[in-house]
């Protein structure tokens, strides 16, 4: 995404484009708050509204220029508001919650569809025998890098993520053939 | 490191804190990246429940012509959790509590802000690689708890992992216990040094306080979490509490 090209459509209104960019950046904030800091779906809804809303007046008022400079303002109004948020809803100042809400393991888990999740285990089981050993030995062992694998399987280390991503692909394929069904 | 690379290793869980919203910034700016991050995320719960889940053995089959073979699985667990010689317990804990694990600050740190105290820790490691264990813990014992707090955390890791593979596991449990209380600013170090105290406390028979250690561990959610599931499983299979 190229966001300067949102700054530009703001600057002239031009709602096609606003409407695309903000939907953009709307999931992805609210992916960011569920998985960071592990917020409700509703707070997170709230806070990702606000900060567009917050984004779209910057740009309006000359104070976002740079498209980077829009990407870290919205993760960081993004991330305060939610603090706030909860700060306001227990009522006492803790200037602690920002430190908890960071401290807490990412939820990555929020972001997987049990359903998809049934049709992939359905598609590992389908795999040539030794694109399933492979793929069980990347994600069984997340201590060890590409390189460790690379030396395990006696390939290179260019090779190891290449057949990572092919089996990763051939397993989304997989899994959309299956959703169709 | 490229975006693909980070992604791999945010969903391991294994990507420095202070790497993590510069991706999820790459992902603003590439949408498409989110589908893959939860993609790769979904095929990696996947494989984990497949491959790796814990035992269930509260989960009968109900289909009566799978009873005997459910219940010979049965038995086959509680065998599992009610090993009693120390050497089966042994089974339960990390294998590899050595010079492999030893850790260094490059991988937390923008290497634009690497400080001396850094290289230290670096050439600390180096030293170990060149089995040069001495030098190396003097070098690492040289860190002090009012400097930056992950470095002392990374050194006193360090002395754990030296103490734990000449099996003093008293002194790696003073370090590990140091490692864990300063090392709150990276899950990884705070992780493995809880999952390493556990270790060299179930290694002195201090099995109660393994267990206290074991439920902090695991309360973090990291790489280590289904080992320590499982220690956790079998010290309480032991104790009476399964």
């Amino acid at each position: 995404m190229n966001y300067s090209e949102l700054v530009r459509a703001i600057r002239e209104d031009d709602t096609r484009t606003i409407d695309i960019y903000l939907k953009a950046l709307h999931q992805t904030l609210y992916s960011y708050l569920l998985v960071r800091l592990n917020t409700s779906k509703e707070d997170a809804e709230d806070s990702v509204q606000n900060t567009l809303i917050k984004i779209v007046q910057r740009v309006k008022n000359d104070k976002i220029q740079h498209p980077d400079a829009l990407l870290s303002y919205a993760l960081t109004t993004a991330r305060n508001d939610y603090f706030k948020k909860v700060e306001k809803k227990s009522e006492v100042l803790d200037e602690k919650i920002e430190y908890k809400a960071l401290k807490q393991p990412d939820q990555l888990s929020v972001l997987i569809n049990s359903e998809k999740k049934s049709l992939l285990m359905r598609c590992i089981s389908e795999l040539k025998e030794d694109h399933q050993k492979y793929i069980k030995y990347w994600f069984l062992n997340p201590s060890m890098d590409a390189e460790d694998v690379a030396n395990h399987f006696k390939i290179s280390v260019n090779n190891a993520w290449t057949k990572k991503h092919r089996i990763i692909k051939i397993l989304n394929e997989c899994y959309k053939s299956k959703l169709k069904m | 490191m490229n975006t693909q690379e980070k992604i791999d290793l945010y969903v391991k869980g294994e990507l420095p804190e202070e790497e993590i919203d510069g991706l999820w910034m790459d992902i603003a700016n590439d949408p498409e990246l989110l589908e893959t991050l939860e993609l790769e995320a979904t095929v990696r719960a996947a494989i984990i429940e497949k491959y790796a889940a814990p035992a269930k053995i509260n989960k009968v089959p109900r289909w009566t012509w799978y009873a005997s073979a459910a219940a010979v699985l049965l038995v086959a667990m509680i065998q599992i959790f009610r090993i009693d010689s120390p050497q089966e317990l042994g089974d339960f804990l990390a294998q590899d509590i050595n010079y492999n694990q030893i850790e260094s600050s490059t991988a937390y740190r923008n290497t634009e802000a690497l400080s001396g105290m850094d290289s230290l820790l670096s050439a600390g490691a180096q030293l170990l690689r060149e089995n040069k264990t001495a030098e190396a813990k003097s070098l690492f014992e040289s860190f002090s708890s009012d400097d930056d707090s992950l470095n002392y955390a990374i050194a006193q890791l360090n002395l754990g992992i030296i103490n734990y593979s000449s099996e003093d596991f008293s002194g790696a449990e003073s370090n590990f216990m140091e490692a864990a209380s300063f090392g709150s600013d990276s899950k990884r170090v705070q992780e493995k040094s809880y999952w390493f105290l556990s270790n060299s406390l179930v290694k002195q028979n201090k099995l109660e306080d393994a267990k206290s250690v074991l439920v902090k561990a695991y309360e973090i959610g990291g790489v280590f979490n289904n080992d320590i599931y499982l220690l956790e499983r079998k010290l309480d299979s032991d104790s009476g509490n399964q």
